[in-house]
Formats: structure tokens, sequence, C-alpha cells
């Protein structure tokens, strides 16, 4: 995640940015500038460690993925992500995926506004309270969701006798998916937002803008790179949610199964290389969705180092 | 448009921003308000603009004598300039201009053409025709004021607000910028409010300068007025470079800068500016002798360094011929008299005793 601590690291950036380059050229120069001038051997041994230690835990593990996952052959693996108990784990991964990702850009954008443009007692609280999510295991959310909405929860029996159904159906799954990604979106978005303070939202009124065009012409452009980043960490943190799904689901094969668990599934019943195929699909999602986070990380971090420096 | 602000107040927690501000805006006047920082400018400012509103119940503000206190910012009519512009980094410089009169499209009646043409006049006046469609980020300091400008008039507001107009640009460009803003505000007529901490910028701009401290107004009055009649101790202290003496009073007189006032309880506050004093090697009428610590050349003055019997240091300044005729140098003695000084007494209220009072030379 972009962080502030960089922010002198990466003067030569704004001066970049100030007469107008893109950002490819100041980034090498950041990078000369913090390479050591010669090889000692405590970076030699440093640098090995840290080569050794990734090779391991990383690099070897993904590729391990894909050469699993075509053991068997290109046929295998095709057959295994058409299989239709696969296609309807994509379906409802996909689902609740979007599902997840509009209510939290929705709470997202909510909640960074009046955080990040506003101050008041409780703030604090109420920051601290939406990275809870991500403090807590996933599975003791998943079971607090089976308390609340479960048939024996709190709400159990309201629910049931309007014929509504959460717990171990896609409504559950989407719950909890919403709630584990909850933060992601909002934590990207406060910092942009207390960056940019309120003096354009300000002007734009003084010019006559209503709320509503105050925060389509000046608010939303202004955060649209972080928005977007807040989007990409969301939508890949939300496809590969297990725990918290895996209480709520029940595993009903073909029905509340998303692809995490359906890879658990087949891995489970020795089906190893169809476990891996799907599993691949997920990897393939988690490296997209990293290059795109790479790229929009550089772009909203420069617009906020833009920001601090120029006041423009 | 006649601004009448009636016994505002305004206080953040414990803070007192403002305390009972009593000011009349005159229509087509440029006023400056003037203060250290946290003497409650910039608040009076973005109460008049409508971004912050009094405590409830504590004061009032009119427009042409309508109570606008509570009305919503878009429908006042104001032009407001930020200190750090607040330009729409996203939009180029047509879009920011043009962004009011899209906002307000509906009410005015415009079409497309009558904004492109509007703008375009405003880009002209701002001098920035040929910037059009450039960022913000790709414009100076100086040219992004100047949008700003330029998009706080396009609406034709009633008022001009300006939140330190010139405090994020470098001196050269900031006096251009103020000959220009001057010439500007000769030509349109509106009736605008500056904040400024520079003394300088408020006396050279301003028809009136309002002095605020500590969320109160200290003096109201013009260039002329605040710089040669200042009414209270911190007025005189701000506004030009002062001489600071402890004075007590001898029947009826106020004696400073001599050796009898080192050992009394001072009762009196006494200011005289470097320029106000008259050097002679000789004792000639009323002054008091001092010690040239130092003296050095500024263009065709000379400033010197003083300390006085009394122990007090104070630097006066003369024009090179007179000093060279003194013929002396650091560490020699020199009679000082004040030509005017401004007297305030400490036991009374901070009124002044004698504004200005000529000392015989």
């Amino acid at each position: 995640m972009a962080s502030f601590e960089c922010v002198s690291l990466d003067l030569p950036d704004v001066t970049g940015i100030a007469m107008g380059k893109n950002g490819d050229v100041p980034e090498g120069s950041v990078q000369r500038r913090a390479r050591p001038a010669t090889w000692s051997w405590t970076s030699v041994a440093l640098t090995g460690i840290v080569i050794v230690f990734l090779g391991t835990f990383l690099v070897l593990p993904l590729i391990v993925v894909f050469v699993e996952a075509f053991r068997q052959g290109v046929r295998v693996y095709l057959a295994a992500i058409s299989d239709p108990e696969a296609l309807t784990a994509i379906k409802l991964t996909l689902c609740v995926a979007v599902m997840a990702l509009t209510i939290n850009t929705g709470f997202g954008l909510a909640a960074a506004w009046c955080l990040g443009k506003f101050r008041f007692p409780g703030r604090q609280l109420i920051t601290a309270l939406i990275d809870l999510p991500i403090s807590v295991s996933p599975v003791v959310v998943g079971l607090l969701l089976v308390l609340v909405y479960g048939r024996h929860g709190w709400l159990g029996g309201f629910l049931e006798s309007h014929g509504l159904r959460i717990i171990f159906a896609t409504p559950g799954i989407i719950l909890a998916t919403a709630f584990v990604t909850l933060p992601l979106v909002a934590r990207e978005l406060i910092p942009t937002m207390e960056a940019q303070g309120t003096e354009q939202e300000e002007a734009a009124r003084l010019l006559g803008a209503n709320g509503w065009q105050v925060f389509f012409y000046v608010t939303l452009p202004n955060i649209r790179w972080a928005l977007l980043y807040g989007v990409v960490l969301c939508t890949a943190r939300a496809m590969g949610e297990f725990g918290a799904v895996s209480v709520v689901s029940g595993h009903i094969r073909g029905l509340t199964t998303t692809l995490p668990l359906h890879v658990e599934i087949l891995y489970n019943e020795y089906r190893f290389s169809a476990a891996f195929a799907v599993a691949s699909l997920l990897t393939l999602v988690g490296l997209v969705s990293l290059v795109a986070k790479t790229f929009l990380e550089r772009i909203a971090h420069q617009q906020r180092i833009g920001l601090k420096h120029k006041g423009a | 448009m006649r601004i009448d602000i009636v016994g505002i107040s305004k206080t953040f927690g414990r803070f007192v921003a403002l305390d009972n501000i009593d000011l009349t805006i005159l229509q087509g006047e440029l006023v400056a308000l003037l203060g250290p920082s946290g003497s409650g400018k910039t608040t009076l400012l973005r109460i008049v603009a409508g971004l912050e509103w009094p405590d409830p119940g504590r004061g009032r503000l009119l427009f042409d004598g309508q109570d606008v206190t509570y009305q919503p910012v878009a429908r006042r009519q104001i032009g407001f300039v930020f200190q750090h512009y607040a330009l729409f980094r996203h939009m180029t410089v047509f879009e920011n201009v043009a962004f009011g009169l899209k906002m307000q499209r509906r009410r005015l009646g415009l079409t497309k053409q009558d904004i492109a043409a509007r703008v375009n006049d405003l880009l002209q006046l701002v001098q920035l025709e040929h910037f059009r469609d450039r960022y913000p980020h790709q414009l100076s300091g100086g040219q992004r004021q100047r949008v700003a400008l330029a998009r706080a008039l396009a609406v034709q507001p009633q008022v001009l607000l300006l939140d330190e107009p010139f405090g994020a640009l470098d001196a050269k460009v900031r006096r251009q910028l103020r000959t220009w803003l001057r010439k500007l505000h000769d030509e349109i007529g509106l009736t605008s409010v500056f904040v400024t901490h520079d003394q300088d910028e408020a006396l050279e701009l301003a028809d009136r300068v309002v002095v605020m401290n500590e969320g109160r107004i200290e003096q109201i009055g013009s260039p002329d007025e605040v710089y040669n009649h200042p009414k209270t101790p911190f007025v005189t202290e701000f506004i030009g470079s002062v001489n600071r003496f402890r004075g007590v009073r001898q029947g009826g007189r106020i004696l400073f800068g001599t050796r009898s006032v080192s050992d009394q309880v001072h009762e009196a506050v006494v200011f005289v500016r470097p320029h106000e004093f008259t050097l002679s090697r000789f004792a000639c009428g009323e002054g008091f002798w001092s010690r040239i610590v130092r003296s050095q050349m500024v263009g065709s003055q000379v400033r010197i360094w003083l300390e006085a019997e009394s122990g007090e240091s104070f630097i006066a300044e003369v024009d090179r011929s007179q000093w060279d005729e003194l013929d002396v140098s650091a560490g020699s003695d020199i009679f000082v008299s004040p030509r005017e000084i401004r007297c305030f007494d400490l036991k009374a209220a901070p009124v002044a005793v004698h504004s200005v009072q000529k000392a015989s030379a």
C-alpha cells in the first residue's frame, strides 16, 4: 500500500510531475539513489536471503500450481474448468464478488467522505472499527454471521417466518465476503480524501454547485485512481475469500460452492489435477490484479504526493 | 454591494476566533483584513462567504440590508479566491473558469456558446487566453492565481473575497499581481475584501484597512490613518517597524530613554519609528544620550543600532549624507531626539495619550 513514509524518498517524482514528465523517469532516479554504491558482502548476503525466501515461499508454489494443473494434459485441464460444478462455482464467485464490490464501494465512499473530510468526536473509533474485519479471523466472522442470521440465531426466527434464507445460501456468502472485504475500498480512499482537503469542494459550492454536482464533478474525479485501486484490491480478495465463506456456505455442491470451496472439495477427493486447474484460475485473477494494483498504486500515489506538495 | 457585519462572534471549542465584530464594507470598496495568524481574519472572510457560520444568535450578516447570515453558500453570489487557489486539478484552465457558469447554466439561461464567449473574455482579462487548454499543474503560481480569479469572476459575483491572495507567490510576482489586482478593481469596481498578514500589501492595495488581533478589530482606517495615527499599541507595533520604550509620567510629561526611567515602574509605552529620530553630537532640545552599537548601509539610508541610557536597544535610520556629516562610529555617544512619538498609557485603557506629539528638534 502506498504509504506516506516514502514521501521524502520519492521527492524526485514531484519535480517530475511539476515539469510535466511522465512517471517513469523519476522512478528510475529513485532506484538509482537507493542502490548502494558498491556491493558489500552484507548486501550480497541479504539479497541472497531475500531471493531464496521469495523463491521458496512465493515463486515455487506459484509454478507448482500451473505445473500440477497441466500434469495430466490440457484436455483434463479444460475438462476440469468446464465441469458444470466448476462453472456454477465460477458464476457464484463472480456474482458474490460483484455484489460485495457494490456494497463496499458504496460504503467505502460514504465512510471515506465523512472520515476524510470532517472532524467529529468518535472519528478515531470509527476509523478503528473499519479495520476490524482485517484483524478478526475470517472463520470467526463466518461463525458470527451464523449466530446472528442462522436458523437458531438472533434473527433466524424472524427471517424464517418471512421465508428468507441467508445462511447456507447465496446471501450469506455475499454477506460474509462483503464483511471481510469491507475495509479495502474505504482504507484506500480515506488518506486520499484527507490529503485533498475540502477546498475544492468549497470552491465548487461557492460557484453554485449542489451536493451531487460537487460529488460528481469534483470529488469523484479527484479520487478515481484511489477508488479503482481499492476496487481491484477488493475484487481479488472477494474472489479468493475462503474462511468466512466456508462457514456460511454449507458446501452444497453446485449451489453454494465458490471457487475456493470448489478447489477444497476437489482436493479432498484426491482429484489433484482438477483442483489445481481451478486453483490456477484463482491464481490468474490474483496475478492480473497484482499488475493492475501496481499500476494504479503508482498513479494514486503520485497524485497524493502532487497534492501534498503543490496544493493546487 | 454593501456588507454589514453586526456583532458577529465565533468560537471553535474554547478558542474564540471572533469576538463581537462590527464592520461595514461599502459598495465598491477594496478592504484589507490585516492581522497576524490566529487573529480571526480568515474566519471572518469565511463567514462572509458562507463557508462558516457565526455562533448561533451571536451576530448577523447583511448584504445590502438583507439578512444572509444563514443563506446557503451557493445562493450568495460570491467570488472567492482561496489561498492555495483550490483549482480543479483534473480540469483545464477553460473548464475551471467555465465551472460556475456550467453549474448555474439553467438559472442564468446560458447556452454553450454564451459560456465559451464569457470564459474567453475572462481569460483575456487575466491574460491567460493562450493557456486555456493547460491543466493547473502546468501553470506557474502567478498564473494559477489568475485562473482562480477568473473562475471567481465568471459567475459575476456581487462581492469578491480573497484569502491571502498573494501568500504563496514569490516577492516579484507578488508585487506585479498586487498592482494588477488594484487596476482590475478600479476597472470593474467590485466590492472586494482580502485577507493578509502582510502590512505592505494591505497598505498599498486597500482603500481601508481593518487591523485585527485575537478575534477583535483593533482599528479601521485608511492606510494613512493606520500607519500614521495608530490607535492602539498593537497597531503601532504591527504596522511598520517601530521602537518600543518604557515610559514614566513626570509632571504631565512622559519621560523615556533617559537613565531615570530604568529604575522606575513604567507606566506608559512609547513608540518611535526608526526614521523619526534626529541625531546630533550635542545635546539640543528634548532627547537622550545613546551609545552607537553598530551601523549598516541600507541603500541610501543608514541603519544604526543604539543603546539608550535606560539600557533599551533601538534602531534609528537617517539619510546617508546626514550620517556622513555626523562623522561618528560605533562606540561613540550621540544625542537622539525623536521628532514624533506615539505614547500609550498602560494604566488607562489602551488609548493614545498623545497620538502624535511634536518634540522640539
